[in-house]
């Protein structure tokens, strides 16, 4: 119960991985919001696995805008984290997600290819982390078809197809979290986008509240 | 790098989002087969319909931003004794477009005025101004009285930044869906380009104020939404972040009339707004259709013809 309290009132963890440690072997339920700027649920899935004698945390999540809760947007993405390297307490790790994101309003709909790049560094003791992050996002193509509304009232020679990249980001932020209890853990991120290509975002804020779970 | 290969040609066949034509419509420099109009320091889509002895009778469209599409079957009265001129206004709809602060709200009564003397016989003209045109109708007629003989207002947006104010037009509607629509879709399309713009600019507008009670089933066309003009226009009309244009002042001394057409299910323009604007002006006729909104000329084209030759 306190675990989905925190849910409510938090942000995307699933996204953002804002978890301590996931050895090998462990699972995690993680729920979260967070601004993108539009604010975003998430729900993921992550699970330690053992490859090669490296411990990697895969994961998969989905998300989409929490006002209304509106099923129409959505992402989907699966991520792969491996940690670089590793001294005492401090460590580097790397992150590679790919996956959907999808919209459909009442003029297009379309579906891009995701890319989101991150590395996250820093102290991670016993019980919690706090650490730097650089996440490089970038839809490299996306499949755009227009609304019947759209050909008959707007442009009837729209082009349904795929489109090249338009917009990329990069977001620079603080993160941290801890292990409130055995199972239970919980994150925040705050941070700034900025833009690689597609011009400036309407609000150039990265936030984001986690909860993780351990099954 | 197989995968990298395997991607750059699939990437390199992608459409390109800012070519004419693609998502968003060519313009008139863009596309050589539209109609259209030149001024000294522009382009605009448009078209003269009906014999040039004729009076001139101009079509004034909505906006500021949007085209004459949804007006276009007005131009039937082009038979009916008049020269009617339909053109999308300065970086709007299909006309040219502009780099951002090179229009303001302005810029288009000149450019009106400017349009009447090429194409009147007499220099003079009746408006028939809808939503913004109306504003835009009111601008006109306080710049340049003696070109205007008449004004016919559809649904006339504010004449004064005040009364824009009390309207209201400028509260998002926190409940819409269109709000996760644009902001989630910042992510797959950007904001670098005009075309881009425009397209964002589409999916915030089309669906921003139910009040106005627009029909979903039969819905008014627009071409484009010029998002830099909008942009252009508005922000010098503002002062000090507030709406500050006053196109009422001076229309009293006018010795034409106004003929108000109003959509008796626009709960946005309510009778203490009708009542304000029609104050404005020396003499008025005023009529409600009722059942329709604020896209009436589109949704009852024959009885909004049928009007205006009647007060014209």
């Amino acid at each position: 119960m306190l675990a989905l309290a925190l849910a409510l009132l938090a942000t995307p963890a699933a996204a953002m991985e804002l978890t301590h440690d996931v050895e090998a072997g462990d699972q995690r339920l993680l729920m979260g919001m967070a601004s993108e700027p539009l604010f975003t649920a998430s729900l993921g899935y992550a699970r330690g696995v053992a490859v090669r004698g490296h411990d990697l945390t895969v994961a998969g999540s989905v998300t989409l805008p929490l006002h209304l809760m509106d099923g129409r947007h959505q992402r989907v993405e699966l991520s792969a984290r491996a940690t670089l390297a590793e001294w005492r307490g401090l460590r580097l790790d790397a992150r590679l997600g790919l996956g959907e994101q999808s919209t459909r309003s009442h003029l297009f709909s379309g579906v891009s290819l995701t890319t989101r790049a991150t590395l996250v560094g820093g102290w991670f003791p016993e019980r919690g982390f706090i650490a730097l992050e650089a996440t490089t996002q970038w839809n490299p193509a996306t499949w755009m078809a227009p609304s019947s509304f759209y050909l008959d009232a707007v442009h009837p020679e729209a082009q349904a197809g795929w489109y090249a990249s338009t917009a990329a980001y990069q977001t620079f932020a603080l993160q941290g979290g801890v292990v409130v209890r055995e199972r239970l853990e919980i994150g925040a991120r705050v941070g700034v986008d900025t833009t690689l290509r597609g011009g400036s975002r309407t609000a150039p804020v990265a936030m984001g509240l986690g909860v993780g779970w351990r099954l | 790098m197989r995968v990298t290969l395997t991607l750059l040609p699939l990437l390199s066949a992608c459409l390109d989002l800012e070519a004419p034509g693609t998502l968003v419509p060519a313009t008139v420099d863009e596309d050589p087969s539209l109609p259209r109009i030149e001024l000294d320091d522009t382009v605009l889509h448009g078209e003269v319909f009906g014999d040039p002895a004729d009076p001139l009778l101009v079509i004034v469209h909505g906006g500021p931003g949007m085209d004459y599409a949804g007006l276009e079957p007005l131009t039937a009265l082009a038979g009916e004794g008049w020269q009617v001129l339909a053109y999308d206004q300065r970086g709007s709809g299909l006309s040219q477009r502009h780099e951002p602060g090179s229009t303001t709200a302005w810029t288009h009564p000149d450019d009106l005025a400017a349009l009447i003397e090429r194409f009147s016989p007499d220099g003079t003209a009746a408006l028939v101004g809808h939503s913004w045109g109306g504003q835009l109708s009111a601008a006109t007629v306080q710049a340049y009285p003696e070109r205007v003989t008449d004004v016919v207002l559809i649904e006339p947006g504010p004449f004064t930044g005040e009364r824009w104010e009390t309207l209201g037009l400028t509260r998002i509607d926190m409940s819409a869906t269109h709000l996760n629509d644009l902001f989630w879709s910042e992510q797959m399309v950007g904001r670098d380009s005009h075309e881009q713009l425009d397209w964002h600019f589409q999916q915030l507008m089309s669906d921003q104020m139910p009040g106005y009670h627009m029909s979903k089933d039969d819905p008014m066309p627009i071409r484009r939404m010029g998002f830099v003009v909008y942009e252009d226009v508005m922000s010098s009309a503002m002062e000090d972040g507030r709406p500050a244009w006053d196109f009422a002042t001076g229309l009293d001394a006018w010795p034409g009339t106004a003929h108000f057409v109003w959509g008796g299910e626009n709960t946005i323009m309510d009778e203490a707004y009708r009542a304000e604007q029609e104050a404005d002006w020396p003499s008025t006729t005023s009529t409600v259709l009722e059942g329709v909104g604020h896209d009436l000329p589109w949704l009852l084209v024959d009885d909004t013809i049928a009007l205006i030759q009647e007060v014209l």
